[in-house]
């Protein structure tokens, strides 16, 4: 079955998987870091900025 | 986020949880952000968004500028001693706050509705308790 992803009055989410998993950003120096090592070691609280200003 | 970093401390220590900050717009953004926040945790960007529009996190004027809780926010975060300098990245992006257990599961998101909408850091001290709670046991 498939569950989209739900948005509530406050703004709160429930998803049944882990659309980023596999993906990359980039660390300080440019180089590329595949998304999952930042909860693979005891969890991860993934805070997404609007922009750097 | 240096607020948020702050008021988490604590329980990111007993959960053993790593707070990172994702952002947008080219690596060499990412100095100016330290030096105007005083964050010295993790930091990465993403420039393509690619994660931002996976998580499906807001873009454009009616969520941004145009959305009427914005100024409201806005104020507050003056109030608060905040300032909104250049913007480094996409200035129509929004973003939000997951919290993801070791294995990948997603136990937490916030997906911000307006410029400067953020979740309470007690709902993310609640999921990180549940998250480093021993398995088997209930509240």
């Amino acid at each position: 079955v498939a569950v989209s992803s739900a948005v509530s009055f406050s703004g709160l989410r429930v998803r049944p998987i882990n659309p980023i998993s596999g993906m990359t950003v980039l660390d300080e120096a440019g180089e590329a870091v595949e998304i999952d090592r930042l909860w693979r070691d005891g969890g991860g609280v993934l805070v997404f900025v609007r922009h750097f200003g | 986020v240096v607020q948020l970093h702050r008021e988490l401390a604590a329980d990111l220590e007993r959960s053993g949880a790593a707070l990172s900050v994702i952002g947008n717009g080219r690596p060499s953004f990412m100095s100016g952000f330290r030096d105007k926040s005083d964050y010295d945790g993790p930091l990465y960007t993403d420039p393509g968004r690619r994660t931002y529009r996976a998580l499906g996190f807001r873009r454009g004027l009616g969520a941004t500028l145009l959305n009427i809780d914005t100024p409201r926010a806005a104020v507050d975060a003056y109030r608060q001693g905040f300032r909104q300098t250049r913007t480094a990245g996409d200035p129509w992006q929004l973003g939000g706050v997951l919290v993801v257990e070791a294995g990948g599961e997603i136990v937490y998101e916030y997906a911000s509705r307006f410029a400067g909408d953020h979740p309470e850091a007690a709902a993310i001290t609640t999921v990180l308790s549940r998250a480093s709670r021993p398995a088997g046991r209930s509240s």
